[in-house]
């Protein structure tokens, strides 16, 4: 339906010069948030995520360790690959109340070639509502061991998850 | 099929004069390609450069990322929305999403109907936060006259809501004078605001 | 570009049009408009495999709305 503005461009043009310069932005729809990624900390969110940040968590700190371990690094090699601070690693790989820093998690996406944002949902560095998601890396988390070699079925299980991690989303 | 709207004017910061810009409705394929093609490149590569949360804030990119080509092409077609698109200086400049079926929450006109303005975004190279000279101003100015218009044709009374985002409130409340009913829990807890009849009829003048 | 229709309703039909017109300072045309969207948006949501639901305000509780 066509519409009929209210206003005449005269008017439009006095408005507009007598503006402020400030930002006029609005709107962004929950579901739209899973394709912002890197942007909103879970701290804008209320506080029922916190449990499911943990066990996303948790599945981040397996999936980091189950990947350095299928390449064969140790810590050391990992935090110098990626250009981060081997500390923070060994609380990544242990401790699902760590909140690792974005950058770092940026890093190991990079490095191991895994979808930045998908790894910014898992890390609790981004918020996720995707109970699909959640699913998968709970299952994944819950299945693998730690064990100094990944044995063929772990390695397996590694690959099938890293392979859900990039896809994209929908699918 | 697209429909041109109207004519109107942007001011060019840089050059400091009018330039002649153009109100589409609904958002067709040459914006969603400016906006996958122009916006979303300048987004990623600022996206490179920022750490913490705060240099994001301040980078303004909080309402960048959206799937444009998905939301229009679920939205196409669908009644109860319609979309608008502003075109200056050979790209598109801003982009809209208005919905039909929402329902006023402000206690003087709770269950009224009215405009739900889901989304008014600018391209990067206008916005403060983004970058250093902000291109074109008016945008939003336009936009939202157009929110008001639509509800004035749709019998709402002029009657206007939106979700701003934090850099955006003392546009939406000071400048436009609309409502601040506060954040919101069940949106990420941006502010939502509303606007009454008398508060559109201020807005547009008269 | 519009496009014109006559439509024949009920007495009952008109009472409820007339009556929701009022209620909210709509045009009965408004009216139909605005059942036309929610109407497509039903359809829409049932065809994805959505189910619609009334949820009471106060005691939280849902009723679904049994289209199929």
């Amino acid at each position: 339906m066509s519409l009929q503005m209210l206003v005449s461009r005269d008017w439009l043009r006095d408005r507009i010069l007598a503006d402020p310069d400030v930002e006029t932005e609005a709107g962004i729809p929950l579901a739209d948030f899973e394709q912002l990624g890197m942007f909103i900390a879970p701290d804008l969110v209320g506080g029922a995520q916190d449990e499911k940040v943990v066990e996303l968590k948790m599945a981040f700190g397996t999936v980091v360790r189950q990947l350095r371990r299928r390449d064969q690094m140790s810590i050391a090699e990992l935090s110098q690959k990626a250009d981060v601070e081997e500390e923070e690693l060994r609380h990544i790989e242990h401790d699902a109340a760590y909140k690792p820093r974005p950058r770092t998690v940026h890093q190991l996406a990079s490095t191991f070639r895994v979808p930045t944002a998908k790894f910014m949902k898992l890390s609790g560095a981004t918020v996720t509502v995707d109970a699909r998601f959640r699913a998968e890396a709970v299952k994944f988390a819950a299945r693998s061991d730690d064990l100094s070699q990944l044995t063929d079925a772990e390695r397996r299980l590694l690959n099938d998850f890293v392979a859900f991690l990039g896809k994209q989303d929908g699918q | 099929m697209t429909e041109l709207v109207g004519v109107y004017d942007l001011w060019n910061r840089h050059t400091n004069s009018f330039e002649e810009a153009q109100l589409y409705s609904p958002i067709a394929e040459p914006h969603l390609l400016d906006y996958e093609q122009r916006w979303m490149p300048l987004v990623h590569q600022k996206l490179a450069q920022i750490q913490g949360r705060e240099a994001l804030a301040a980078a303004n990119l909080q309402d960048f990322h959206w799937r444009w080509s998905e939301k229009v092409q679920e939205r196409t077609g669908d009644l109860g929305w319609q979309s608008f698109a502003i075109h200056c200086g050979g790209l598109t400049q801003g982009l809209m999403f208005a919905n039909f079926v929402k329902r006023c929450r402000a206690p003087t006109q709770e269950g009224d109907h009215l405009v739900y303005v889901d989304l008014v975004s600018t391209a990067p190279w206008n916005r403060h936060g983004f970058t250093e000279r902000p291109l074109y101003k008016g945008v939003g100015r336009i936009m939202l006259v157009a929110a008001v218009s639509l509800s004035v044709q749709e019998g709402f009374k002029g009657r206007v809501g939106l979700h701003s985002l934090p850099q955006s409130e003392s546009w939406y409340r000071d400048i436009c004078c609309m409502t601040d009913l506060g954040p919101d829990e069940q949106y990420q807890k941006l502010h939502y605001f509303e606007m009454t009849p008398t508060q559109a009829q201020a807005f547009i003048g008269n | 570009m519009k496009r014109t229709m006559t439509l024949a309703l009920s007495d009952a039909e008109m009472t409820v049009l007339e009556t929701l017109s009022e209620k909210r300072s709509l045009t009965k045309t408004g009216v139909l408009r605005q059942a036309l969207r929610l109407y497509q948006m039903v359809e829409t949501r049932q065809d994805r495999g959505d189910k619609l639901f009334f949820e009471h305000e106060g005691t939280k509780e849902k009723a679904e709305l049994m289209l199929l």
